[in-house]
């Protein structure tokens, strides 16, 4: 019933469908219309002829939004000219490596073989698997480049289940059991070394890639997390990383003071800023910069200082003279939420990032106490 | 646990430096050449650790898994291929192709490579290793153990270690 009603929520599909992408991809899929858009691509869904399944169909480079975004100050050389995006590299190879019931599964990475490049085709026509150095002709870049990544195709996501149900945030099994599906997926993340860096339910324009997928077959609404675009491998102990990642209202203040040296705490603070959007059904700290997102941070937790959060003052972007708030209550901050909720929340939403709970602690919190009747029935609608 | 039977039956599937005559001498002359050749790109780009060892694993599953060895002429464009994938896996600050493709010389200072060619190697190297570029080195264990070895209490978890 909710998969109906989504469809007829969804925008209607644009003229042309597949934006001069062949329809029939490799002859294994069939490209029906584009449903997102995203810095680093577009996504299509499609069906698997063989098997008839649907999925989805990311289009990466070439002919797609190129995406040569600046992050972190630099020039990310992502455009076709440069072969495989370092972006794309990043999210394929990490997500080859996960595989869990809270991570959407990537099933294939391919490329458009119908089209081969014709310095390939000489090459290969020449009796090589390598092309001479030399010469060779200069057909590459263009449509060659382009790289196709194969999902499962999830069709709800947590903004369109807000939108097409209000009363969500009141529904506190629901809110309950989404909660820990995100913690569970991101403790798996974690555990194998991956940031997922943006975390959010927000699509910017109705036609961003949406990044917490709802699966609502079968009546259970199983959460899956999506977009690993800005995700990133992180060693122990971690390097310096760029500052200019996680949209702006689930940034966490140790990456808006322009702390480089991060980790796993960062996708804790975006998933509970998730989580009470979710229940208080409006963003928490929707900043229109970086200084108001930080500000709306200070004025709701009240201002840090040294003694919360050792270190802050060598943070780069921290200023003394910041306003100083006493901050709220945190049942006036989430008001749906039980008081086991509550508390997670503060210690997911703590300053000090040493001192943040991390996702594998926030599983055992008392919050989940009762998850266990909830796994085995999951709550409707 | 997990990873480490991933991984087992990953090392089965490779039949890493068969013993063939070309094998042999891949290992014996080659290898050491474009391994030496890459330190010296990464001390010159001042390139990460990480990006070294990832390029080297690189080139030696490119190796393992490729049915002909690759001719002498495009064993720089390897080795160019390699190091760029792994940077731009590694790095915060990205080369282009075409400073990676100037790298790679002859006599006379002209470039023995176009860039298409470096998109190519690197689609054939991916396609090769399964686009699994984060794969554990020598240089995370070591790591790893550095970081035990600091903190005598035991194995710091991940979480822990990442501040």
């Amino acid at each position: 019933m909710a998969t109906a009603a989504a469809a007829a929520a969804y925008p209607p599909p644009r003229t042309s469908a597949t934006d001069g992408l062949p329809r029939l991809l490799n002859n294994k899929y069939r490209l029906e219309r584009r449903v997102g858009e995203g810095t680093y691509g577009v996504v299509y869904r499609a069906t698997e002829l063989a098997s008839g399944q649907t999925v989805a169909v990311k289009v990466r480079g070439g002919a797609g939004r190129g995406g040569a975004g600046t992050v972190g100050g630099e020039m990310r050389p992502d455009d076709s000219e440069e072969g495989v995006p370092s972006s794309a590299l990043r999210e394929i190879a990490l997500l080859l490596e996960l595989r869990h019931d809270n991570v959407v599964r990537l099933r294939e990475v391919t490329r458009d073989l119908s089209r081969p490049d014709p310095a390939a085709a000489a090459a290969a026509a020449a009796g090589g698997r390598y092309s001479s150095g030399a010469g060779g002709g200069g057909g590459g870049g263009g449509d060659s480049a382009q790289l196709f990544l194969v999902f499962d195709f999830v069709d709800m996501d947590v903004h369109r289940l807000m939108q097409l149900y209000p009363a969500l945030g009141a529904n506190a099994a629901l809110v309950k059991y989404l909660t820990y599906q995100l913690l569970c997926g991101l403790d798996y993340c974690h555990r194998r070394r991956v940031l997922h860096r943006d975390l959010k339910p927000q699509v910017e324009g109705g036609w961003g890639v949406r990044n917490l997928l709802v699966d609502v077959r079968g009546g259970g609404h199983s959460l899956k997390i999506a977009d690993f675009g800005l995700s990133r491998a992180f060693g122990v102990p971690v390097r310096l990383l760029s500052p200019e990642v996680v949209t702006l209202w689930y940034r966490p203040p140790e990456l808006l003071l322009g702390g480089r040296l991060y980790g796993s705490p960062v996708d804790v603070w975006s998933a509970a800023c998730c989580v009470l959007e979710l229940s208080n059904r409006w963003p928490l700290f929707p900043g229109a910069t970086e200084i108001d997102t930080l500000l709306k941070i200070f004025e709701k937790l009240g201002s840090p200082d040294e003694a919360t959060w050792p270190g802050l003052a060598d943070l780069p972007h921290w200023r003394p003279q910041l306003p100083r708030y006493p901050g709220r209550s945190w049942e006036e901050i989430a008001p749906r939420l039980d008081p086991a909720g509550r508390d997670l929340m503060r210690r997911m939403l703590t300053y000090d990032p040493a001192q943040r709970i991390t996702a594998a602690a926030a599983l055992r919190h008392p919050y989940f106490a009762d998850i266990g009747p909830l796994l085995e029935r999951p709550p409707q609608l | 646990q997990a990873i480490i039977k991933n991984e087992l039956i990953r090392q089965a599937g490779l039949r890493y430096v068969p013993d063939r005559p070309e094998a042999r001498r891949f290992a014996s002359l080659d290898r050491p050449r474009i391994v030496s050749w890459l330190v010296e790109v990464v001390s010159a780009l001042r390139l990460s650790d990480e990006a070294l060892y990832a390029a080297v694993s690189l080139l030696d599953r490119f190796v393992a898994g490729t049915e002909t060895f690759p001719p002498e002429h495009v064993l720089q464009l390897l080795a160019l291929a390699c190091i760029s994938l792994a940077s731009k896996h590694e790095e915060v600050a990205q080369y282009r192709a075409d400073d990676w493709v100037r790298l790679a010389v002859d006599s006379a200072n002209r470039p023995l490579y176009q860039r298409e060619d470096l998109q190519r190697m690197e689609m054939l190297l991916l396609e090769t290793v399964d686009w699994r570029i984060r794969v554990p080195n020598s240089l995370v264990f070591l790591r790893l153990y550095h970081n035990v070895l600091l903190h005598q209490e035991g194995v710091v978890p991940a979480d822990a270690a990442s501040m």
